[in-house]
């Protein structure tokens, strides 16, 4: 009879305890104020790029925080915590519901004001209707099949090193590359690596990161460095390239950016790029929207972060009224004559 | 290589360094278990939300019985799909566990048809969740080093047992990543491109959770035993200062358990 009593005891005991609830914290109610509040300090504790962003967030919270309140309407609190974002004017720094999403306005646009990439003109004049799509890479010869032009888009198109390899094999009279990522918004730093080994390579040192790794805004990680990609000697394309850059490279686009400051081959040209060098870290809120933002930085091998934009090694705008008159682009025409000046 | 040197430490050493070289007979039983539950987890790296979904839980054991002495070698784990909200169409998180622990249970009292076990074991459990909304925040591993107390009692009754088992475990050895979470999985070429989010740390942790079941066996005349259990498991992660979001997971598990005698 006292095993049995034990046995109840034991019995009620597992009852109790199978209720997590007490172990568990609770989930943090998805109210008004504690959405924009957690949101708020998710980006004081990790957000990477006070430092070149130059903003205040203590007194950007002081600013917005009398604007919420519980019980107000998901557009409101949703156009608030965008505004807070903003201020950070940061590609990478989005704000996700399931009607919005919020975005820089700055860095938008710069994508779409400020490139120099005119897609009609590249085609009808440079590509050529008859040019030829390897993966998500468009090419064609200019110059009589001295000068292979090709043009890259989006990283977050595909394209593999035995696509990027067959490329080059196909213009054996080519004596460069014109590589033109201009409006090139990002995508897969997978492809990054991708284009990069088909370049000169001993392994040589590209760049460095760091995390976000404390509570202040200048708390960070050791340097990580980053390698190139080893590349077989008779795979290499040992011609000049010149990447072509605009502001509407971002992102991916800015990291092959500095990434060709280690390439003696590698020129780049254009105009300044629009930088976001830093991988976003996407998280949930308290009412379920999510967000995103940077928490680690890029440091170039000349030691700078080119957050806020990669310069060009050759800075060179796009003449727009060439373009309008004569349908020619200067930038490539400029391209295509330091290659055969060589 | 710390995980390794411990579970060969639990699997082929602690046993038969404990063993009393008693006269008893031996007895084996090779255990096939599976069976379903609900998983409750909060990856505060990622979300202060509770995902919560269904899991299956399968494992395998084989379990010694000799005198006053029994162990247990176990490898299993769940693996389920979670969501945010109940009744959610479509699962926002999917992940898993795989446990694998050797245990050793020494009667210590008998009274009448009551038995008394107590003893502990030694535990690797190893997590892995996977957001599928979360860019380079998808996913986290997390490892845990346990060494459990274990406290059973056994009501025999004819052909049957009815058991209760509570494991608790006072410290822990915990894996964490140092900052959520993974690395950005598009960098993943053969260079360090990737290493951006893997701080992963070492260290230990008070209190990493506990363990229930309450279970019903039954011996056939073969000697082979069928058994089901409730089981109702508590992990967490803690938090240390290089690892500051904290992991949680609670389940409850209802598992058919076939015990074959060899």
């Amino acid at each position: 009879m006292k095993g049995i009593k034990i046995l109840v005891v034991f019995s009620i005991l597992s009852l109790f305890s199978a209720c997590e609830k007490v172990l568990m914290l609770n989930d943090l109610p998805g109210t008004a104020t504690n959405t924009f509040g957690y949101l708020w300090q998710k980006v004081d504790e990790q957000y990477s790029m006070f430092d070149v962003k130059g903003v205040d967030w203590v007194a950007v919270y002081d600013s917005l925080r009398p604007l919420v309140y519980d019980g107000m309407d998901n557009d409101s609190l949703f156009s608030v915590c965008a505004r807070m974002l903003n201020v950070l004017r940061d590609g990478h720094v989005n704000l996700y519901s399931a009607y919005d999403v919020s975005r820089s306005d700055s860095i938008y646009y710069n994508f779409y004001r400020e490139s120099d990439f005119d897609a009609d003109a590249v085609v009808l004049n440079y590509l050529g209707i008859n040019y030829h799509q390897t993966g998500g890479v468009a090419h064609n010869s200019l110059c009589d099949g001295r000068v292979i032009y090709a043009r890259y888009g989006s990283f977050s198109s595909g394209v593999s090193v035995g696509q990027l390899r067959y490329i080059i094999n196909a213009y054996p009279k080519a004596e460069g590359m014109i590589l033109d990522i201009r409006g090139n918004g990002g995508g897969s730093l997978e492809n990054v690596v991708h284009l990069l080994s088909i370049m000169p390579s001993n392994g040589q040192h590209l760049y460095d990161s760091q995390i976000r790794s404390g509570r202040g805004h200048d708390d960070f990680g050791p340097l990580q460095p980053t390698y190139a990609p080893i590349v077989n000697e008779n795979s290499m394309f040992n011609k000049p390239v010149i990447v072509l850059v605009d502001k509407g490279c971002y992102s991916a686009a800015s990291v092959f950016a500095i990434c060709t400051q280690a390439y003696d081959n590698i020129t780049l040209m254009g105009d300044t790029t629009s930088g976001g060098l830093g991988l976003p870290l996407t998280g949930v809120l308290p009412n379920g929207w999510q967000y995103r933002f940077p928490v680690t930085r890029t440091i170039a091998l000349d030691g700078q972060n080119y957050e806020n934009g990669v310069p060009p090694d050759v800075y060179l705008r796009l003449d727009k009224q060439m373009l309008h008159d004569e349908g020619r682009d200067n930038v490539i025409d400029s391209a295509c004559a330091r290659i055969l000046s060589r | 290589m710390k995980n390794i040197i411990i579970t060969f430490f639990a699997f082929f050493v602690l046993p038969f360094v404990v063993h009393p070289q008693e006269v008893d007979e031996c007895n084996y039983w090779l255990s096939l278990q599976g069976g379903g539950g609900m998983g409750f987890y909060r990856e505060m790296g990622a979300s202060p939300l509770t995902y919560r979904g269904p899991e299956l839980l399968p494992a395998i054991s084989l379990t010694t019985e000799r005198g006053a002495w029994r162990n247990d070698w176990h490898v299993g784990g769940s693996a389920g799909g979670y969501g945010l909200r109940w009744g959610m169409n479509s699962m926002q998180a999917y992940g898993g566990q795989v446990e694998v622990k050797g245990s050793v249970l020494n009667k210590i009292q008998e009274m009448g048809s009551l038995s008394i076990l107590v003893g502990g074991n030694v535990e690797d459990v190893f997590d892995v969740r996977y957001h599928s909304g979360l860019g380079n925040s998808a996913t986290s591993f997390s490892n845990w080093i346990r060494i459990n107390g274990l406290i059973q009692t056994d009501f025999q009754w004819r052909n049957s047992v009815f058991y209760f088992q509570f494991g608790f475990n006072p410290l822990a050895l915990v894996l964490r990543p140092g900052y959520a979470f993974m690395d950005n999985f598009d960098q993943d070429i053969a260079n360090p491109i990737g290493n951006t989010f893997d701080q992963y740390r070492w260290y230990v942790a008070g209190f990493s959770g506990m363990d229930t079941e309450l279970g019903y066996r039954y011996q056939l005349k073969n000697g082979n035993k069928i058994g089901v259990s409730y089981r109702w498991r508590y992990i967490t992660s803690r938090i240390s200062e290089l690892a500051p979001h904290r992991f949680e997971y609670a389940q409850h598990g209802i598992v058919l358990d076939l015990m074959f005698k060899i």
